[in-house]
């Protein structure tokens, strides 16, 4: 019998609303914090110090937090995983570090663009954040796309999935742009034996309307 | 000395978003790379833009940087030296 691939859990941070939460439960919130400061609330409050995290741009900063909480939360911390892969897909692209970048270099007699910030301006440098955390070796890949979409979530993990290589996958819509900083992130194992439900277009789409409805 | 070495420090927490530190618990004679702040190839580009826009200085030789970056007190002697305003 074909073993079903598993949702084994999933983290959500919506920043303009202040809150965090896994598995369906609100774990973390406050109230009128912007964006910057409400992800470095988080980050200090429920994760490890990890000093690179206040270099990061709020994509990467949003990303790194889901990934944190995901994992920690699942009891799946071990590092130097070589069979899982991470897939990031958003809409803006790196527009947030894209802006910062052109203000810099836009006027010839103030011409100083920041090292810091260009290496920000690509979307898939947050995968490389995440793999470079937990030392994973497994394929990274980021995707445009105009929304949420969970056909198209499913889709990437299926396509994932056909190199036998990924057993599992952090699958993870990542948004941010001026006001905006949202993202939800999958844990989804292939493995025998992993306790989860059953990953599905209809399942994807189930928990992102859920948690959009949750005011 | 003292006051240059005070606002490079606050420079650098600001231009490497060293937000874990203070002035205060920033040593000016630790190594700013390897040991003491742990900063990386990245930082050291920050650097090298932060000596041309408050300063004036342009490093045109990497090896240079080397030398200079060896720890803030080192660094302020050279502003001190090299600085155009």
């Amino acid at each position: 019998m074909k073993q079903e691939s598993k949702i084994i859990s999933y983290t959500y941070i919506d920043a303009e609303r202040n809150i965090v939460v896994i598995n369906g439960e609100k774990v973390f919130e406050t109230e009128n914090l912007d964006i910057k400061d409400f992800l470095t609330k988080v980050y200090k409050t429920l994760c490890d110090s990890y000093p690179k995290f206040y270099k990061m741009d709020i994509h990467c900063k949003l990303g790194y937090l889901l990934s944190e909480l995901l994992l920690e939360s699942s009891g799946n911390r071990q590092k130097g995983i070589e069979d899982r892969a991470i897939a990031v897909v958003n809409s803006s692209s790196s527009l947030c570090s894209d802006i910062k970048h052109q203000a810099s270099i836009e006027d010839n007699g103030n011409y100083f663009p920041s090292p810091a910030n260009f290496v920000y301006t690509l979307s898939n440098i947050v995968t490389g954040e995440i793999a470079i955390r937990n030392k994973y070796y497994g394929e990274t890949i980021s995707y445009i796309h105009s929304s949420y979409d969970s056909k198209y979530l499913k889709e990437i993990f299926d396509l994932s999935m056909v190199d036998e290589c990924n057993n599992s996958i952090l699958l993870s819509w990542i948004e941010s742009i001026d006001t905006t900083a949202e993202g939800i992130m999958f844990l989804i194992s292939k493995e025998e034996g992993k306790e989860g439900v059953n990953v599905s277009e209809k399942e994807l789409d189930n928990i992102w309307q859920k948690l959009k409805n949750n005011k | 000395m003292e006051k240059l070495i005070n606002d490079l420090k606050e420079q650098i927490i600001e231009a490497l978003s060293l937000e874990d530190y203070s002035v205060e618990e920033i040593n000016a004679d630790e190594p700013l790379f390897g040991e003491g702040l742990g900063l990386d190839s990245i930082d050291a580009l920050e650097l090298i833009v932060l000596l041309e826009k408050n300063y004036g200085i342009k490093l045109n030789d990497p090896e240079k940087g080397k030398e200079i970056f060896k720890s803030i007190r080192v660094l302020a002697e050279y502003i001190n030296a090299n600085r155009a305003f």
